[in-house]
């Protein structure tokens, strides 16, 4: 069987005094697209930042494809597109200037006509040339999600994504989530409301409550 | 590698499109260096023997104005978490940005010390030693300002806290700087090694201790 797109081990997590999970397990399948559930506060965050390596957690292991993370190098950093609930977008720039220096970083050169594509499917074709400082919220984050579509990585690692979005924009990006999954990609999502009923969820994992294995 | 150049590239454009804001340090260096002589009496005896070092601390203080580009627009805005995750050592990603911020920052900063000679009426001799010394300065400052910008980065009274880190760090840089400057080859040009060794030692050890505090920031 081939290892999980992400899976803890014996995972415990800190956030000053506060413990926020104990000896937590979970693994994201390939192909899977989970909803990481838990009210206000109780560590999602965090969760996504020790997976990414930005938050040492006090036990247990992180695996991305069967790699530990504190032994991988470098490279496994290509292993996922974390979005947070900053848009990370450069305000003075274009909104097509950021999604081409978004793959540029990330090494991928993007034909044009795939960016076209990629702006048309969020509905920004018409603001390719506008600075991001003249955008909406809503605009700003299918702006932000824009890399999602123009850099394949395996996992999805989404931090309340559907925030701000309008009903076309929730649609169209579960239909980009759905797709991601069918093509061999995971998605790890948090959302506080209810999300497009087209969007295929596999599960719901609570964070911090046993119940994280596929 | 590509990503590495790549950074660079992006600071670059990026200073180039707020250029306005970049431009404060400019002219400040320039007002501020232009008030002395309007402070103290305007004759050309005092101000040859205070020009350098008048030079060296508005662009010190320049320098200063400006470090909140190296990292907190990209703090602010979500950036500098993305940043963190490229697939490049954190340290060579500090390490593009004080290239790129040397290049936008540094080097205008250099060339305006060369109007404040003129302005100042220092010996023609000196131009070139003065603008040398603010290259070395300026790169070296860009290291400590990296660190320290780092150390306050997300903090209330950010910018205090930074100058009041920043200064003492500085003083060293400061003395060697405006004592090169007249630095004949009776002492070995002492100073201008100091400088040289200072900016490779900076630029070699901060990187690794800016991205250790950039990575607390972001926590």
């Amino acid at each position: 069987m081939s290892p999980a797109a992400l899976s803890v081990d014996n995972f415990s997590l800190m956030r000053g005094q506060l413990l926020l999970c104990h000896q937590w397990q979970m693994r994201l399948q390939a192909g899977q697209c989970v909803h990481l559930a838990g009210a206000n506060g109780c560590g999602k965050t965090s969760f996504f930042q020790a997976v990414t390596g930005l938050l040492q957690p006090e036990q247990g292991d992180v695996y991305w494809h069967g790699q530990a993370l504190a032994k991988a190098g470098n490279a496994v950093r290509r292993q996922w597109h974390y979005c947070t609930h900053d848009n990370a977008l450069k305000e003075a720039l274009s909104v097509t200037e950021n999604a081409l220096l978004a793959a540029r970083l990330c090494g991928v050169s993007v034909t044009d006509n795939f960016l076209e594509e990629a702006l048309q499917e969020m509905q920004l074709f018409f603001l390719a040339d506008t600075p991001v400082l003249q955008l909406s919220q809503g605009q700003k984050r299918r702006a932000s999600l824009l890399r999602l579509k123009l850099v394949p990585r395996p996992v999805w690692l989404l931090d309340e994504p559907f925030n701000a979005l309008d009903e076309a924009g929730r649609h169209q990006l579960a239909h980009w989530m759905n797709r991601h999954c069918e093509k061999g990609g995971s998605v790890l999502f948090t959302s506080h409301f209810a999300w497009p009923g087209h969007l295929k969820v596999n599960h719901q994992v609570v964070f911090g409550k046993p119940g994280g294995e596929a | 590698m590509p990503v590495f150049f790549s950074l660079i590239q992006r600071d670059i454009r990026l200073a180039w499109r707020n250029r306005l804001d970049v431009s404060i340090g400019l002219v400040f260096f320039v007002v501020v260096a232009a008030l002395f002589p309007l402070a103290i009496k305007p004759s050309p005896e005092l101000l040859e023997q205070i020009g350098v070092a008048v030079i060296m601390v508005c662009g010190l203080l320049a320098n200063l104005l400006t470090l909140n580009r190296l990292f907190e627009e990209d703090w602010a805005d979500g950036s500098l978490l993305q940043l963190l995750l490229l697939p490049i050592p954190n340290a060579l990603m500090v390490l593009a940005k004080m290239i790129a911020y040397c290049l936008t920052i540094g080097l205008p900063l250099s060339l305006v010390s060369l109007l404040l000679h003129t302005q100042y009426q220092l010996e023609p001799g000196l131009m070139w030693p003065i603008f040398a010394a603010i290259v070395l300065m300026m790169g070296i400052l860009s290291a400590l300002g990296a660190l320290s910008s780092a150390l306050t980065l997300g903090l209330r009274q950010a910018g205090l806290l930074m100058s009041l880190l920043h200064l003492p760090l500085c003083a060293p840089v400061l003395i060697f700087a405006s004592r090169a400057v007249y630095s004949s080859a009776e002492n070995g040009f002492a100073e201008w090694w100091l400088l040289g060794a200072l900016l490779l030692g900076s630029w070699f050890f901060i990187p690794v201790a800016a991205a250790a505090a950039l990575r607390l920031a972001v926590e």
